[in-house]
């Protein structure tokens, strides 16, 4: 009887044994089923590779609810041995090519277990190697980020108590992050390494390590969706109270995604290291990090003509923090050595960038705004046409606190730049001045809505050649047609003021005019001819000129002299003193008579006109004096030729 | 002999006034005519006129005179890039010398403006208005220019 009931249980035991070796597999999602009940699963295939390890081929988990796909697994190989099962302990666990997707509603499919230690001794693993498995995580809203990783691990003696202080390896790479309605990543992480011990996991809630390696940030429409979101409960749920001993951060390109072509090229590199960072706190221990970006020789071009610069910027250095970038926030903007190519080019990119990027009317949201600005040894080149540019003798500089970069507009209107006093002198000119201070605006003055530019400085003391003022300013009007300008200051006792306008349109025409009030005479004969010629008295003056580049082409004007003055022509002497002693008495005192008539002369109204055409023209003097007049016509011939009905005057 | 000398000794010299009650007046008029000589060396023409020259240095020859009619209001700065005579009675020889001149300097000034048309491809009217511009801007205050009203009319002004 005995006998038969063993021999029973053994057959039992064998069909059992039988059965189970041939529908492992139904086996296997029976066990699923009721492990997972909320879950569908298919499995193709569970089979014996030998005789302690089991092989399952094709393993697919599906939400029951929603039907997507929770886990994909090519083949999972679980090799084992008995003596090891009875300790709870399975030999090795090799996952392939793994597909993991985690969906908002995955936490729903896996019910937590309230049987705490109900389970017995936990099992342990030898060996949990996976060389290859993908994580997709999508968000749960249009405004969480979609993720997907590739990871690989190698885990030893995984759950077994005396290992548990041992650092476990997880390495991941291609991280990709993307928002919905944007097709390119805004993150993209090229290898992140974390370590972590089960013991520092479970005991203190801790990633030991994590070291990001190389990777690029865009800084745009991408990460302002997310942050502009409402609060993701999900989101904070799932990040744990866990912290990282040590954030490692190194190459990660952050590029700012602007379509403001000056602003698009600006990336920078981002390597920085946090300890004891909580991971719900990560983004914004990043977005608090001091960066900033130094960009050289920077050259903005015209709209219009490719090889025309407008502006070049020797250095621009951009402080800032990610926090601020997602709010439009520059901390500050230093810029060195700016040049300004002073033309019509100049002028067409301001046009152009201002129905680009609106008005001054525009409205201020969406704008940047610059917490400091500060612009240093700037300098101004004209440039006309594309010929050849000349660099003016100043520098400038300024400095502004919350610069609302809302337009271009605003931009030139708000920010006056500051002309330092300086000295300088240009031996090639003959020329020195010193400058005391002066100002550069943008669109003044700001209420006609100007493209221009508008440029004052003042001058203690300027010298040309032997000539000199004092008390001098210098203003110019820059914009798309010319140069318009206007200078003054004191010269020679009185006042001397004048003007030009100078045109882009052309072979660099120009035109002047020059007046003056109350100069001393006697002081500007001593310089234009010393002692040779003087006239005394305050004379009024007016010059008008027209001119190419540095040829003048007409000159005309006229002169007065208030009140009364004497006339003496030195340089008579010289004749005076050649008078041979072999002459007459007669001839000799009559010579010296009508030389000294000529010489002399006291005069009580003193005027004259003159015009020049290039190197010919008339100079006209008129003095009335009560010993009669002297009335001088100085006609300057360009050559011999006697043609030209103008030098028949008289 | 004796009586000569008698008479002689019994005889004063006369004296000769020669100051004035009024200060003497003495009016100059003086011209002085500079020449600025060709270098030696230099090919540069002393008679322009029997040479025949480019517009450009035909318009340099004659800058002078067309200043001198400018200063005397005969001629004005038109709207299409040419002069134009405004006081069409200067009479005798130099009225025609005036009106040859004026014909002369805007042949030229068509000529140059013809070519840079050509040269820079715009239109010659194009060119003569952006000439017409530039001239009446370069003009000195109180030459005639033309000028358009408001209506689109052209008026004649002395520039201020």
């Amino acid at each position: 009887m005995f006998g038969a009931v063993v021999a029973f249980v053994v057959l039992a035991l064998g069909i059992s044994v039988w059965y189970l070796l041939t529908n492992l597999t139904e086996l296997a999602r029976w066990a699923v089923h009721r492990a997972i009940p909320a879950a569908v699963v298919e499995i193709e295939n569970v089979h014996f590779d030998g005789v302690s390890s089991l092989v399952v081929e094709k393993f697919v988990l599906r939400d029951r609810a929603s039907n997507d796909e929770v886990l994909r697994l090519d083949r999972g190989d679980v090799v084992f041995s008995f003596d090891a099962i009875w300790r709870n302990q399975l030999n090795e666990i090799r996952l392939v090519n793994p597909i993991i997707r985690v969906n908002p509603g995955i936490g729903n499919l896996f019910p937590v277990s309230d049987k705490k230690g109900a389970a017995g001794k936990p099992w342990s693993f030898l060996r949990i190697v996976c060389d290859y498995g993908e994580i997709r995580y999508s968000g749960n809203t249009e405004h969480s980020p979609a993720v997907s990783l590739k990871f690989a691990m190698d885990w030893r003696d995984f759950g077994d108590p005396v290992a548990a202080a041992t650092p476990l390896e997880l390495t991941i790479w291609d991280v990709q992050a993307t928002v919905a309605g944007t097709a390119e990543p805004f993150l993209v992480l090229d290898v992140v390494r974390l370590t972590a011990s089960p013991d520092s996991i479970s005991k203190r809630s801790t990633v030991d390590s994590v070291s990001i390696s190389s990777g690029r940030l865009t800084v745009g429409a991408a990460l302002e969706k997310i942050f502009s979101g409402p609060p993701d409960a999900d989101s904070k749920v799932a990040l744990p109270a866990l912290k990282i001993g040590k954030l490692d951060i190194a190459n990660v390109a952050v590029r700012l995604d602007d379509n403001r072509p000056e602003i698009a090229d600006i990336t920078f590199r981002l390597n920085t290291t946090f300890q004891d960072i909580p991971i719900a706190n990560m983004a914004d221990a990043v977005g608090d990090l001091p960066q900033s970006v130094e960009v050289n020789d920077l050259e903005i071009m015209s709209p219009h003509d490719p090889f025309a610069k407008v502006l070049t910027l020797r250095s621009v250095i951009v402080r800032f923090h990610l926090g601020g970038l997602l709010r439009r926030e520059l901390d500050a903007v230093e810029i060195d050595r700016p040049t300004v190519y002073v033309g019509e080019d100049l002028f067409w990119y301001m046009e152009d960038m201002s129905k680009r990027f609106g008005s001054a009317d525009a409205k201020p949201s969406g704008g940047w705004t610059i917490r400091k600005l500060n612009v240093q040894a700037g300098s101004l080149v004209i440039a006309s046409s594309g010929r050849a540019n000349y660099g003016l003798p100043l520098n400038f500089r300024a400095t502004a606190s919350d610069v609302e970069l809302d337009n271009l507009a605003s931009l030139q209107i708000e920010t006056v730049f500051e002309i330092p006093g300086a000295n300088y002198e240009f031996e090639s000119y003959q020329l020195a001045l010193s400058t005391r201070d002066g100002e550069l605006r943008f669109a003044y003055p700001p209420e006609k809505g100007e493209k221009n530019l508008v440029g004052k400085i003042f001058i203690n003391r300027i010298v040309w050649r032997q000539y000199e003022a004092s008390k001098s300013w210098v203003s110019a009007t820059f914009d798309a047609k010319g140069i318009n300008g206007a200078f003054g200051g004191e010269a020679y006792g009185g006042y001397v003021g004048g003007g030009f306008s100078f045109f882009f349109d052309a072979a660099s025409p120009w035109i002047g005019w020059l007046s003056g009030e109350k100069v001393s005479l006697r002081k500007l004969t001593d310089i234009i001819s010393p002692q040779n010629f003087r006239m005394t008295g305050p004379i009024d003056f007016r010059l008008q000129m027209d001119a190419f580049g540095k040829n003048f082409e007409r000159i005309k004007g006229d002169f007065k002299v208030r009140g009364g003055g004497k006339m003496k022509i030195s340089k008579l002497d010289d004749l005076l003193a050649r008078v041979p002693d072999t002459w007459s008495a007669l001839k000799s005192s009559s010579t010296r008579i009508a030389v000294e008539t000529l010489r002399d002369f006291d005069y009580t109204s003193a005027r004259g006109n003159l015009w020049f055409v290039r190197e010919q023209g008339v100079v006209e003097l008129r003095l009335q004096g009560p010993l009669g007049s002297r009335n001088f016509d100085l006609v300057l011939h360009a050559d011999e030729s006697k043609e030209g009905r103008w030098k028949s005057i008289r | 002999m004796l009586l000569l000398s008698c008479l002689l000794a019994g005889c004063t010299t006369p004296t000769v006034n020669l100051s004035t009650s009024e200060p003497i007046k003495v009016n100059i008029e003086m011209r002085l005519d500079v020449y600025q000589h060709a270098q030696a060396g230099s090919k540069k023409p002393t008679t322009p006129s029997v040479v025949a020259l480019d517009p450009e240095s035909a318009r340099r020859n004659r800058m002078a005179d067309i200043q001198q009619f400018k200063n005397s209001l005969l001629v004005g700065e038109g709207r299409d890039g040419l002069l134009v005579l405004i006081e069409k009675n200067t009479p005798g020889e130099y009225g025609d010398y005036v009106r040859k001149t004026l014909s002369a300097e805007n042949d030229d000034r068509m000529a140059l403006m013809k070519s840079a048309s050509e040269r820079d491809k715009v239109s010659l009217p194009d060119v003569q208005r952006k000439q017409a511009e530039l001239w009446q801007n370069r003009s000195f205050k109180n030459e005639w220019i033309e000028v358009a009203k408001p209506e689109g009319s052209w008026v004649w002004v002395q520039k201020e």
